[in-house]
């Protein structure tokens, strides 16, 4: 019995591999073909997994995009590769808004909207947009026609918005006799003032290793591979994947360096120069609104990574997401313009990263009805608005 | 240093080289020794967080050479205490006074491996198992071994002298070869699956609460508790997959720690495929002398097989309570002892009542095996609840899901289990047989698209490798 018993305790003795190894030696030409199977396998692979990406997840550039701005009376389609597929149309002064820029039609409330992708409602339909919902709801309120004219500024060649035309765009947004002028602005696009960086500091003497030969060559491979990793559509739809785990998604973007440096406190001095140029942007603003004594607001819309810390409790230490959106909310303040608050509406939503495409950054349909929302109830208080129903009204319109 | 991980593939591919440079024995002890010493240092910056380990360590090595050299069993008894007391100390266990503990932070990476080969070491040097003395740089390198430093697997001291010892062939291409195909698919299931699983299992948890319909609820805490086993298995077994494949090149067979787990028929085979090493120790130190002790202090035939049911329950008990230190582990070595236990104990019933042929007929029929292949590894996730989660967390799933949810959420998981490894295992052997999959060329093609999807995803998280989960223990 006893044997029997210690016979179960080691049940199976020594553990069998299911090894299929083959102890043979190579033969001559084993190692070509053993390399160029390996490099066959990977190219394979690759070529699968990119190609895959681009059908599944195809993209498709606005063809109405010009350096200077859109192109009038232009229609185009356009996808990126986490959204649908959307139709663009931009009027005869190259907004992207269905009513015409002309003279304003007798008994309408006129918004001019100044801002950048957001607010003429990148990757979502137009209809879906936040400009194009609160157009609709605002005229169902005020029961006359509210129209929102989305006077983009394009993008520079920095990749992102040209803010060297903020003054012409300001300007121009105040010559269509509005009621109202809305400034949107987005963390991006305040990480994009190229003057943050302060006076560039002169360029340091090359360490050791870069005087190394090869470095150069190698420094420009790793470029080259940086490049080929942020074009690759294979890596967007892996990332888009992999961002489904939101501690993962926000984990990744704090590791940004710099671009996410506006969540943590104290504020980078990098950081507390942007939050100067807004200041800048604003008094232009506030300068136009006094001239033509039209009212202005600022709408602060925020990242995903944002809204997220924002609905998390608790959250890292060093890490305020509340903070630079309240930064932005006592600037606007002190230069007289009405500040509306999106991030809090959109942290209280039960999975506030829905509201956006993971990878792309942009909100999606669902983060533009939130975001209409908040800029309905915002312009319901303002003076542009008195003649439309009380705020309380707005319960009865389905907004909440 | 993370294991796996590229920095200790770079440290491993390094001191390979070294390594071989010459056969000769003392050549291969001092560089194995230097890299042991090197990899120690990657774990802190200063000296005195390893003081502690040394410590422990230096008083595991004069017990072995004391026991080599007097045979007293007093002596033995009052080592193995000492030994254990210190173990317990440095881990700090809660039964010991907290103010009793160190008060500066030290190195506890691998101290439990540590700890089990130095006691292997001094049973086997009292029971005179160990041929020669045992010497200070043989003692180093076999507790120190970097390759299963951090978590095993737990090698024999016997095996790893024998191996030191001999003679070896020079490294040549098929060696590199065996270890390349053991390395990319360990580095291939930690990066990639048990990490995809971990994101996926976070992502079920976040989103797991009461807005979820009852049915959404039983399906998603039924993956919640079945993800896990499937994580932890690839995390451990990718880890055990690269150290196995990095000893190759020092020449080192580590011994196996996983057979398929998930292939096994009943709970005691289970803990026979996974974490072989570790059940294996508790089997050769503590379960047979618990029986053979029983046997020889009660001597009734009748009452034999239920002393293996006791002895079960206990050595199972440690395998779970040894995991952790908190109430959460002691009751998760609660559950497998009782797993163990009672399989035993349904064994021995069974025989009885059907008689040992036909209860032998019953564990060879299809339908009955692919039922024990599915509630196996059930229960096995069931009980990893007490592993991963705390109770409180154990509360807010159980509120979640109620009774009933929750008995749903079992009979799903079992159900699954099931069929799933039914077909599993029904595929298993039909590829076991194709001769293709033995082609050196195939395996190149299988190993270099390993290594393909692992550098994608590499490449899109740009973080660190995943933690393993047994590091803690």
């Amino acid at each position: 019995v006893l044997e029997e018993l210690i016979a179960v305790s080691i049940q199976l003795g020594p553990v069998k591999r299911h090894s299929r190894m083959s102890e043979r030696r190579f033969f001559g030409g084993d190692c070509a073909m053993l390399v160029l199977i390996a490099a066959l396998t990977v190219a394979v692979i690759v070529g699968l997994a990119e190609g895959g990406a681009r059908v599944l997840f195809s993209e498709r550039e606005d063809s109405c995009i010009s350096v200077k701005g859109f192109v009038p009376n232009c229609t185009s389609v356009q996808k990126v590769a986490e959204g649908p597929l959307v139709t663009n149309h931009y009027n005869e002064c190259g907004y992207r808004t269905a009513e015409p820029c002309g003279p304003k039609p007798g008994g309408a409330i006129r918004v001019a909207v100044v801002g950048t992708s957001i607010s003429r409602g990148y990757a979502v339909a137009y209809e879906d947009s936040f400009a194009a919902r609160a157009s609709a709801d605002l005229s169902r309120l005020c029961g006359r026609p509210v129209e929102f004219q989305n006077v983009s500024i394009a993008w520079g060649a920095t990749d992102g918005p040209a803010w060297e035309q903020f003054d012409d765009r300001v300007e121009e947004a105040y010559r269509l006799q509005p009621n109202l002028v809305m400034f949107v602005l987005a963390p991006w696009d305040i990480w994009k003032y190229r003057g943050a960086q302060g006076e560039a500091p002169a360029a340091p003497a090359p360490r050791r290793f870069e005087r190394w030969p090869f470095y150069s060559t190698l420094h420009q491979v790793a470029e080259y591979a940086r490049r080929v990793r942020e074009q690759s559509r294979a890596v967007l739809v892996l990332r888009h994947l992999v961002y489904l785990d939101r501690d993962t998604f926000v984990r990744r973007y704090l590791m940004n360096g710099d671009e996410s440096d506006y969540l943590r406190t104290p504020l980078s001095d990098p950081w507390r120069r942007r939050l100067q140029f807004v200041d800048g942007l604003l008094d232009k603003l506030a300068r136009e609104s006094e001239q033509a004594k039209v009212p202005n607001v600022v709408v602060y819309v925020p990242f995903a990574p944002q809204v997220i810390l924002a609905a998390s409790n608790p959250v890292e230490p060093g890490i305020e997401p509340l903070a630079f959106d309240r930064a932005i909310g006592r600037i606007s303040a002190s230069r007289g313009s009405q500040y509306i608050d999106v991030l809090r509406p959109m942290s209280r939503r039960p999975r506030p990263a829905d509201m956006y495409y993971s990878v792309n950054g942009h909100p999606n349909a669902q983060g533009h009805e939130v975001i209409a929302q908040a800029v309905v109830s915002g312009l319901l208080s303002n003076a542009a608005f008195s003649s439309c129903e009380s705020a309380n009204a707005v319960g009865t319109v389905g907004f909440h | 240093m993370t294991v796996p991980s590229f920095q200790f593939l770079a440290l491993v591919v390094a001191g390979a080289l070294v390594y071989n440079i010459s056969s000769a024995l003392h050549w291969r002890q001092a560089v194995l020794l230097a890299i042991n010493i090197l990899f120690l240092a990657t774990l802190s910056r200063s000296p005195a967080p390893f003081l502690p380990f040394a410590g422990f360590l230096v008083l595991g090595f004069v017990s072995v050479r004391v026991l080599q050299a007097v045979r007293s069993s007093k002596l033995f008894v009052a080592a193995i205490c000492y030994v254990l007391l210190s173990f317990f100390w440095l881990k700090k266990y809660a039964f010991l006074p907290e103010e009793s503990f160190l008060q500066f932070p030290y190195v506890t990476i691998g101290l439990s491996y540590v700890f089990f080969r130095v006691m292997h070491l001094m049973i086997d040097a009292h029971q005179n198992s160990v041929e020669s003395s045992v010497r200070a740089i043989d003692y180093a390198n076999y507790t120190l071994n970097f390759t299963s430093l951090v978590s095993g697997p737990i090698q024999r001291f016997q095996d790893y002298h024998r191996m030191q010892n001999s003679v070896l062939p020079a490294l040549d291409e098929v060696i590199v070869g065996r270890a390349v195909e053991r390395i990319a698919p360990g580095f291939f299931k930690v990066f990639v699956v048990s990490m995809l699983l971990l994101h996926w299992h976070t992502i079920l948890l976040s989103g797991f609460g009461s807005e979820l319909t009852w049915g959404a609820r039983t399906v998603t805490g039924a993956l919640i508790v079945a993800i896990y086993p499937i994580y932890l298995y690839f995390n451990f077994s990718g880890y055990t997959d690269t150290v196995i494949g990095a000893a190759r090149l020092f020449r080192l067979e580590l011994p196996e720690n996983f057979d398929r787990p998930f292939s096994s028929e009943n709970f005691i085979t289970f803990w026979s495929h996974w974490h072989i090493t570790l059940s294996n120790w508790l089997k050769t130190y503590v379960y047979n002398p618990l029986l053979m002790a029983l046997m020889r202090r009660f001597e009734s035939p009748r009452l034999e097989p239920y002393f293996a049911v006791l002895a079960f329950f206990v050595t199972f008990f440690l395998v779970g309570a040894w995991h952790g230190q908190t109430s959460e582990f002691l009751f998760f070595g609660v559950l497998q002892g009782a797993g163990v236990a009672i399989n035993k104990l349904y064994q021995i019933e069974m025989a009885r009542s059907l008689g040992r042929k036909r209860y032998r007929a019953l564990c060879q029929n299809a339908y009955y095996r692919a039922l024990s292949r599915g509630f196996t590894p059930a229960w096995f996730a069931a009980t990893l609840l007490w592993f991963w989660s705390d109770w409180s967390q154990i509360a807010a799933l159980w509120r979640a899901l109620g009774a009933a949810g929750a008995v749903a959420a079992a009979i799903l998981t079992t159900i699954c289990a099931t069929v799933g490894l039914w077909a599993w295992v029904a595929i298993r052997d039909r590829v076991d047989h194709l001769t293709i999959f033995s082609s050196r060329y195939v395996r190149t093609a299988a190993v270099s698209a390993e290594m393909a999807v692992l550098v994608m995803l590499n490449v899109v998280l740009e973080s660190p490798a995943p933690e393993i989960v047994y590091k803690g223990f």
